[in-house]
């Protein structure tokens, strides 16, 4: 994924969600499958960072275990729509 | 002092009350339910004089709280048999408020047959015969109302409300008294229809602004709540929904493979880039030479995220195409041309429908073989005959439970006889937990918000491992609060992750009314809130036996994933198992 975006010219900064066959990868900011080989016919789909999948529309859609995993140990309980400024989420906790 | 104007339409009469004491906090859709829930018998016909249509703005409606001019219209529903509750942003909701009218209750019928605008402002309240209406389209009935009483707030029906078939939803004016904002789901414009309300009309001059308790709490509280918005990358200016609208959608679900196409037997749709947020924007650039960003659908909000699509001339098609209509008249009927999808909602709009149950019940009748899918002039043929109240009309104004009956079809995406909105619950299995379990149908808004444990504003966290049904169970309770706020649902995504705009939202509500509510009132209010409906929707007779989906969707799988429905009987009565005990 990582060789793809720089292929692609797209900064990893920008890369937003992000899908691979139909399942949910990466979400804004996690950066969760830079690191996953693609294989020969994968359908990737790269959205750009404004693009939108809020909770309630996206809870138990088909998530890749690494982006579980990051949404459940990046705090917020998994529930949130966007990394950008969760830091001030996670304040008064 | 807030007042309830109660208008009885078999007497011709206009009352005004004192709130009763059990109502005292309660706006929106907290009060619509609870009225409706008081004063309803649950096996009345919904077309008939028993059944009562209740507008209520929502707790902070009219004050200076960012995005918060919303209307909630509610009674018995003609499509669904239950209790309905379906809001709307726009002027009126603000003017409401001002005027100091916690609710306008209509109830009773017209024994002669006569249509009537109610007209409201500062001295009094007036109900009047008015023939001059009858037959005319939303937008020339607004236009006609605007032009007699000037900037003012309007709502009416189109002939689908008229004729009262279930689908006719109610349209309120938008800041350029475009007639565009729908209280859409569940046939309420056919309840107003029935009663021979053609319009209401509510003008706010002279209006003193709303009563604030604490105002140095209720600036804190909008102080947070504004600051959140303004700085999520989804809310902010210029950010997802002012750019590009709630269409920004289309591509995300088309690509998760969830996007129903074809009246639900497929996933994605070769054509969705073309139909999405996206390809407004970038149409509009083209056909308009620059950028155009989207606008707001009434006083004070902030997020903005209502699109306007225009022709190649730059003249305006119609404003405006959400997601979901982007759908419904879209890939759910396989077809892949805005300028036919916005004449389509321009119909809805006039004809005075709900673009979900428009759109499904095109897409089911296709499915029937009335018209192909993909008929782009048979899908507008169809929607003219509904508006003209052809024998034909009338089967697909009834909606797609009833036209799928007629023609024979098995794929019926509906839940409580209303068509399920544009997230395949094969797919999302948790949005098919809120379609199975709400008491509106299946309904995407209804647990479109979170849980204030989830938050950790309650001092818990990590709720990620939650079971599904405990947590449609709070997102469910916490929207109806939401709903009864006066906020867009929108807010709920700056809430959720920024916490203090969660609190600015109490913070809010505590100085406007001097209460002392916490997250946790957040979630009684709304758990009230729900019980009261489905204790309702108990009385029409709705069982467990109702909080099902289709039931080909057990055995049909949706490529590309490929995927069937499976959530168990037993998780979805446990949603609203801890209410009912």
């Amino acid at each position: 994924m990582r060789d793809l975006i720089g292929h692609l010219g797209i900064p990893q900064k920008e890369k937003g969600i992000t899908f691979v066959n139909g399942d949910l990868t990466d979400m804004p900011g996690l950066r969760a499958d830079l690191g996953r080989v693609l294989q020969d016919g994968d359908r990737v789909g790269l959205m750009h960072t404004r693009s939108m999948w809020p909770f309630q529309y996206r809870f138990l859609a088909k998530t890749s275990p690494q982006l579980e995993k990051k949404l459940k140990y990046g705090g917020g309980g998994g529930v949130f729509h966007s990394s950008h400024g969760r830091s001030s989420s996670r304040e008064g906790r | 002092m807030a007042k309830i104007v109660r208008v009885d339409m078999g007497a011709e009469s206009v009352t005004f009350e004192e709130v009763p004491d059990k109502y005292r906090f309660a706006r929106g859709r907290w009060l619509t339910s609870s009225l409706v829930a008081d004063e309803v018998e649950p096996t009345c016909h919904p077309l008939g004089p028993g059944n009562k249509l209740v507008f209520s703005p929502g707790i902070v409606t009219g004050t200076t709280a960012p995005t918060s001019a919303r209307i909630s219209v509610g009674g018995k529903s003609p499509l669904t048999g239950g209790i309905k509750e379906s809001n709307a942003g726009t002027k009126f909701a603000t003017m409401q408020a001002r005027l100091g009218i916690a609710a306008i209750v209509v109830q009773g019928q017209p024994k002669d047959g006569k249509q009537y605008v109610l007209t409201i402002d500062k001295n009094d309240a007036r109900l009047m015969a008015e023939s001059s209406l009858r037959g005319l389209g939303t937008y020339a009935t607004t236009d006609a109302l605007i032009a007699k009483h000037g900037n003012v707030g309007v709502c009416c029906i189109g002939p689908a409300g008229e004729m009262r078939m279930p689908m006719a939803g109610i349209c309120f004016n938008d800041l350029e008294n475009r007639a565009t904002r729908f209280s859409g789901r569940g046939g309420l414009g056919a309840v107003m229809g029935a009663k021979g309300l053609k319009a209401i009309v509510v003008n706010g001059r002279g209006a003193p602004t709303v009563p604030i308790v604490d105002k140095d709490l209720f600036e804190t509280g909008r102080a947070k709540l504004t600051k959140a918005i303004r700085s999520h990358d989804i809310t902010k200016p210029k950010g997802g929904l002012n750019t590009y609208g709630t269409a920004i959608l289309l591509n995300i679900l088309n690509e998760a493979g969830g996007l129903p196409t074809r009246n639900f037997s497929r996933g994605r749709f070769e054509k969705a880039a073309d139909v999405a947020g996206e390809a407004i924007f970038e149409g509009n650039k083209e056909r308009l030479g620059k950028e155009v960003y989207n606008h707001a659908c009434s006083p004070g909000c902030i997020i903005q995220c209502s699109n306007t699509w225009h022709a190649a001339d730059g003249s305006e098609i119609v404003s405006c195409i959400e997601y979901e209509t982007a759908w419904a008249l879209g890939p759910d009927c396989e077809i892949g041309d805005l300028d036919v999808i916005g004449r389509l909602t321009w119909l809805c709009n006039d004809i005075g429908l709900d673009t979900i149950e428009a759109g499904g019940t095109i897409a089911v009748a296709m499915e029937g073989g009335v018209i192909p899918f993909g008929d782009k002039k048979g899908a507008i043929k169809l929607l003219e005959e509904v508006g003209k109240g052809t024998p034909l009309g009338h089967i697909i104004g009834a909606g797609a439970a009833v036209t799928g009956r007629v023609f024979g079809v098995v794929r019926v995406p509906v839940v409580k006889g209303q068509h399920m909105p544009a997230y395949d619950p094969r797919v999302v299995k948790g949005i098919g937990v809120t379609y199975a379990t709400t008491t509106m149908g299946a309904d995407h808004t209804a647990g479109y918000t979170i849980a204030p444990e989830i938050l950790g504003v309650s001092g818990k966290v990590d709720n990620f491992d939650v079971n599904k049904a405990e947590l449609s169970r709070n997102f469910q309770a916490t929207t109806a609060f939401i709903d009864s706020s006066g906020h867009c649902l929108f807010i709920a995504f700056p809430i959720l992750d920024f916490p203090e705009g969660f609190q600015g939202v109490i913070d809010e509500c505590n100085g406007l009314l001097g209460t002392r509510w916490t997250a946790e009132d957040v979630g009684r209010i709304g758990a009230e809130i729900l019980a009261r409906e489905r204790e309702f929707n108990k009385g029409a007779g709705f069982t467990s036996a109702d909080d099902r989906l289709p039931e080909f969707m057990k055995y049909e799988p949706l490529p590309p994933h490929n995927e069937v429905w499976n959530v168990s009987d037993e998780e979805l009565d446990a949603v609203h198992g801890a209410l009912a005990s």
